[in-house]
C-alpha cells in the first residue's frame, strides 16, 4: 500500500470508529438520563426533587451536615408550613450556589438556611470534582452553567459525551429505578437521620491557618446576594461539632464578616457547649438523630422568634 | 495537565497533527518545542531546573570524551556527583518547595492544582537517571557524545516520557530522534490502542481501587484487619495498573510520533520469585540499577574481599548480601523522601538475600519432611508466595509512618471482621471487577497468547466494536477528573 492510501485507509477507520463512538455513546447516555429523571428512591432522586420539585417555603441547603441535622418536624412546627432539607453529600458552596440559582429560578421561599462547612473557603483539591454531580441536570438547568464553567476549559468537549454526566452513577441509577433504596435508607423530607452514638473522647484541635479559595468566597457572596435579590433573608447556620477548637476555622471569621457585611444572620453552634456532649453525635462532625431534633428545635424557635419580632 | 485526562488526549492530537504536517527535518524541533511547553505547563518552575541538567549533561558529555585517559575518570565524577547532588538538594531538602512559594507568591498566584503542589520538581529523577545513564555510557565508551544540544534535550525532556518513565537508555533512543520521523500509520494504530488500555488501567482499574485503598489506609486506626488485608492486596493492584496504564499512554503516545520506547512491566504479577518480579516490574529502572550500581558495586566488592570466607559464610554471598542490599536501599530512597521507601526497598533485599542464602537448606528440608513436588501446581503456589511478599512489601511503601504500618500488620493478624465497604456496597465489587478484568487480560497473555482476541481479532468490525466498548466502559465506569469521593455517596 502506498503512503497515500495508506493514510486514506487511517482515516477512514479513525472515522468508522469515532461514529461507532458515537452512537453507542449516544444511545446509552439517553438511556441513563432518561432513567435518570424516572428515580423514585435514593441520594439522586433527592437531589433531583431539590432542584425539580419541591416548593416547600422553608428549606435547607448544605452538605451531609445538612442533611443529617435538620429534622423537618420542628421547622414545619414552627413556621407552619412545609420544609425540605436540600442537603448533599459531599458538595461545598459552588453546589450550594448552583442549586439555589436553579430553585430560585422557580420558586420563591419563605425562609432560607445554609448550613456552612466550617472549612469551606479553604483550598481544596476535589472542589471542582465535587460539581459533577450537577453535570446531568445542566442541560435541563442552563441556569447553573456558569457555575460549572468553573470547572475548566475542557468542559464543554466533555460534554459532548452523552454518557460523561452519568459517570460512575449507572448503578445508583439502577437501584435509585427500584424501591431497593427506599429500603436501604429512609429519608424524611430530604433530612436523613443518623443513628448511633459517638465513643470516643472530645478532641481539643488547632484548625490550620487556611489557605483560602477566591472561587468559595466568591460563591458564599453569590449565593447571599441571590437570595437577598428575591427578597429572601438568608440565614447562615454552623451545626454543631464534637471538637473543641483552640480558635475558629478562617472559614468562620470570614463568613461572620461577610454577614454582617450584607446584614444577615450567622449562627453558629459549632463550639456551643451545650451540645457538646456524645450522646448528641454519631461522630465527630455529624448529630445522630437525637441531637438533630434537639438542635433543628433550637434553630427553629430561634429564627421563628425573630421572625415574629416586629 | 496529567498524562491520563482529557486535556493531555487534546494536546497530543493537536501536537501529532502538525508534527506531520511540518516537514521532516523540523519535526525533532517541534518535538522539542512541544516537550519545552509541556514541561511549562504542567510545572513552570521546574523547567530551570531540568533545563540546568541538560547543559551540566550536554557539556560533561562533550567532556568525558574529549578528555585525556587521567582527566577522563574526574570529569566522569565530578558530573555523576553534581547531578546526583542536585537530585538530593531538591529531594530531600525543603528547597524546591521555598523555591516554588517564592514564584508562587512573585506571580501572584496559589498552587491550585494538586501536581503544582508537589515539592519535588516535575520528572526530575527520571531526568537525572536517564542524564546518568548518557554519561555512564559515554564514560564506558559504548556511545559517543552528542553534538546536538537540541537532540540530548529532546532524549532527556521528552514530554510523554517525563513524568514516568520509562528511563531510556541513550543509544537506542538518540538514533531514534535521529532519523525516525516519518508517518507510520500502523505505529499510530497501536499507539492509539496502547493509550487507550493505559485510560482503561488508570480509570477503570487503578483510581476504582485508589477509593477503597485510600478510604481504609487514610484512617487505619479505625478499619478491622479484613478491611486492612483488603486495602493491602487492592493497592498492589492499584500501583501496578496506575503505574503500567502511565507507561502505556507513554509507549502510545510516543508511538504516535513513531518513536518506540522501551517496555517497563511484563506482568510482575505472575512472576514465580522475586528476583522474577523485579526483571517484570519497571524494567527501565531495575535494569538501570542492575547496570550501572549492582554490577559495579559486587564488581568493586570482589576486588576487596579477597578470603573465600568471612565470619564462616562464603565471599560470594557477601558479596551478593551487600551490593544486593544497597541497591535496594538506594531504590527505595530514588522512590521517595521518608524511611518507608528505604524499609520497601531494604525488604525487597532481605527477600533477596534470604532466598539466596536459604536456597539449598530449603531443598534439603523439603527432601528430609518429604515433600512430593506439586507438579503442574507448582507455578501456583510460587505465583501465589511472590504475590504475598510483594503485597507486604507495599504496606511498606504506602504508609508513611512506621507506626501507623505496625498497626496495620498487627490489626491484619488479629482482628478479622466484616470488611469495609456496607455502606457503599458496589465500591468492594466493582474494586474486584477491575481486578478480574487485568488479571484476565494479563493471564492471557502471560499464558493463553491468541486467545479471547477480540481486540486482535482479523475482523475490522470486532476490533473496532471491541475498542469502542472499551471507550464506553471508561466512560460509563472510569473514575474520570479524579472524582475520588463520588462512589462514596452511593
Amino acid at each position: 500500500m502506498d503512503k497515500r492510501n495508506a493514510r486514506l485507509a487511517f482515516i477512514k477507520k479513525a472515522i468508522i470508529f469515532m461514529l461507532l463512538i458515537f452512537a453507542l455513546d449516544n444511545g446509552l447516555g439517553r438511556l441513563l438520563r432518561y432513567l435518570y429523571f424516572h428515580q423514585s428512591s435514593g441520594f439522586l432522586y433527592r437531589r433531583t426533587w431539590a432542584i425539580e420539585s419541591t416548593t416547600a417555603p422553608v428549606i435547607v441547603f448544605g452538605d451531609s451536615r445538612a442533611a443529617h441535622s435538620y429534622a423537618p418536624q420542628p421547622f414545619e412546627e414552627a413556621f407552619g408550613g412545609e420544609f425540605y432539607n436540600a442537603g448533599c453529600d459531599g458538595t461545598g458552596i459552588d453546589y450550594q450556589e448552583a442549586v439555589l440559582t436553579a430553585v430560585l429560578k422557580r420558586y420563591r421561599p419563605r425562609i432560607l438556611f445554609l448550613e456552612l462547612r466550617p472549612f469551606d473557603f479553604e483550598q481544596d483539591p476535589y472542589w471542582k470534582t465535587r460539581l459533577t454531580m450537577l453535570l446531568p441536570y445542566l442541560k435541563r438547568h442552563p441556569e447553573i452553567g456558569p457555575v460549572l464553567k468553573r470547572r475548566g476549559l475542557f468542559e464543554n468537549i466533555k460534554r459532548l459525551s452523552q454518557i460523561y454526566p452519568f459517570n460512575s452513577n449507572i448503578l445508583s441509577i439502577i437501584m435509585g429505578n427500584l424501591e431497593i433504596n427506599k429500603k436501604r435508607r429512609e429519608d424524611f423530607k430530604g433530612f436523613i437521620p443518623l443513628e448511633g452514638v459517638w465513643d470516643r473522647p472530645l478532641r481539643a484541635e488547632t484548625p490550620p491557618r487556611e489557605n483560602l479559595r477566591a472561587e468559595a468566597v466568591t460563591s458564599f457572596r453569590n449565593f447571599m446576594g441571590l437570595a437577598i435579590s428575591r427578597g429572601i433573608t438568608p440565614v447562615i447556620i454552623v451545626s454543631p461539632i464534637y471538637q473543641k477548637w483552640a480558635r475558629p476555622p478562617q472559614t468562620l471569621s470570614m463568613a461572620a464578616a461577610i454577614c454582617r457585611e450584607f446584614d444577615v444572620p450567622f449562627l453558629d453552634f459549632s463550639q456551643d457547649g451545650k451540645y457538646l456532649k456524645r450522646e448528641y453525635f454519631y461522630d465527630e462532625t455529624h448529630l445522630n438523630e437525637a441531637g438533630a431534633i434537639v438542635f433543628s428545635t433550637e434553630v427553629a424557635a430561634r429564627i421563628s422568634g425573630r421572625n415574629e419580632d416586629p | 495537565m496529567q498524562l491520563a485526562s482529557i486535556e493531555f488526549l487534546f494536546f497530543l492530537a493537536i501536537a501529532s497533527t502538525i508534527f506531520y504536517i511540518l516537514p521532516i527535518r523540523f519535526r525533532w524541533v517541534w518535538l522539542l518545542v512541544l516537550s519545552l511547553g509541556f514541561c511549562a505547563i504542567v510545572s513552570l518552575e521546574s523547567l530551570p531546573i531540568l533545563a540546568s541538567v541538560v547543559v551540566i549533561s550536554y557539556f560533561l558529555g562533550r567532556g568525558i570524551e574529549s578528555a585525556g585517559p587521567p582527566y577522563r575518570r574526574i570529569v566522569f565524577y565530578s558530573g555523576f556527583v553534581l547531578l546526583i547532588s542536585i537530585l538530593v538538594a531538591f529531594k530531600f531538602t525543603p528547597l524546591y518547595g521555598s523555591l516554588q512559594q517564592r514564584l508562587s507568591h512573585f506571580l501572584n498566584r496559589l498552587p491550585e492544582d494538586p501536581i503544582a503542589g508537589v515539592l519535588l520538581p516535575m520528572g526530575l529523577s527520571f531526568v537525572v537517571f536517564t542524564a546518568l545513564s548518557y554519561l555512564l555510557e559515554i564514560h564506558y565508551r559504548r556511545i559517543s557524545a552528542e553534538r546536538n544540544f537540541g537532540i540530548l534535550a529532546l532524549h532527556l525532556l521528552l514530554f510523554f516520557k517525563l513524568t514516568q518513565g520509562p528511563i531510556e537508555r541513550p543509544a537506542p533512543l538518540i538514533a531514534q530522534l535521529r532519523h525516525r520521523f516519518v508517518f507510520d500509520d500502523i505505529a499510530i494504530m497501536v499507539g492509539l490502542k496502547r493509550i487507550l488500555w493505559g485510560f482503561f488501567k488508570k480509570m477503570f482499574i487503578a483510581d476504582r481501587l485508589a477509593l477503597y485503598v485510600n478510604a481504609v489506609f487514610g484512617n487505619a486506626s479505625r478499619h478491622n484487619g479484613t478491611s486492612l488485608l483488603m486495602a493491602a492486596i487492592f493497592y498492589s493492584f492499584q500501583v501496578y495498573a496506575d503505574f503500567s496504564g502511565y507507561t502505556d499512554i507513554a509507549l502510545g503516545s510516543a508511538l504516535l510520533f513513531n518513536i518506540r520506547l522501551s517496555e517497563n512491566f511484563r506482568r510482575p504479577y505472575f512472576a514465580k520469585s522475586i528476583r522474577e518480579f523485579w526483571g517484570r516490574w519497571h524494567i527501565s529502572f531495575s535494569s538501570w540499577l542492575r547496570d550501572y550500581l549492582y554490577l559495579p558495586l559486587a564488581s568493586f566488592l570482589s576486588r576487596k574481599l579477597r578470603h573465600p570466607y568471612y565470619l564462616k559464610i562464603q565471599t560470594e554471598h557477601w558479596i551478593y548480601s551487600l551490593a544486593t542490599l544497597i541497591t535496594f536501599a538506594i531504590c527505595g530512597l530514588w522512590h521517595g523522601n521518608g524511611l518507608n521507601y528505604v524499609l520497601w526497598g531494604l525488604l525487597f533485599g532481605v527477600y533477596l538475600v534470604v532466598g539466596r542464602l536459604t536456597h539449598r537448606w530449603r531443598k534439603r528440608m523439603r527432601t528430609k519432611l518429604g515433600f512430593k513436588p506439586l507438579g503442574k501446581r507448582s507455578p501456583i503456589v510460587q505465583i501465589v508466595a511472590t504475590f504475598v511478599l510483594v503485597t507486604i512489601a507495599w504496606i511498606f511503601f504506602r504508609i508513611p509512618d512506621l507506626r501507623t504500618i505496625v498497626l496495620v500488620f498487627k490489626k491484619i493478624l488479629t482482628q478479622p471482621g466484616i470488611p469495609f465497604g456496607y455502606a457503599a456496597p458496589m465500591m468492594i465489587p466493582f474494586s474486584l471487577l477491575g481486578i478480574f478484568a487485568l488479571l484476565l487480560l494479563e493471564s492471557r497473555d502471560e499464558f493463553y497468547r491468541g486467545a479471547l482476541s477480540f481486540f486482535r481479532n482479523k475482523r475490522l468490525w470486532v476490533r473496532l466494536l471491541s475498542h469502542a466498548f472499551l471507550v464506553i466502559v471508561i466512560l460509563l465506569f472510569g473514575v474520570l477528573d479524579s472524582g475520588q469521593f463520588i462512589y462514596f455517596q452511593f
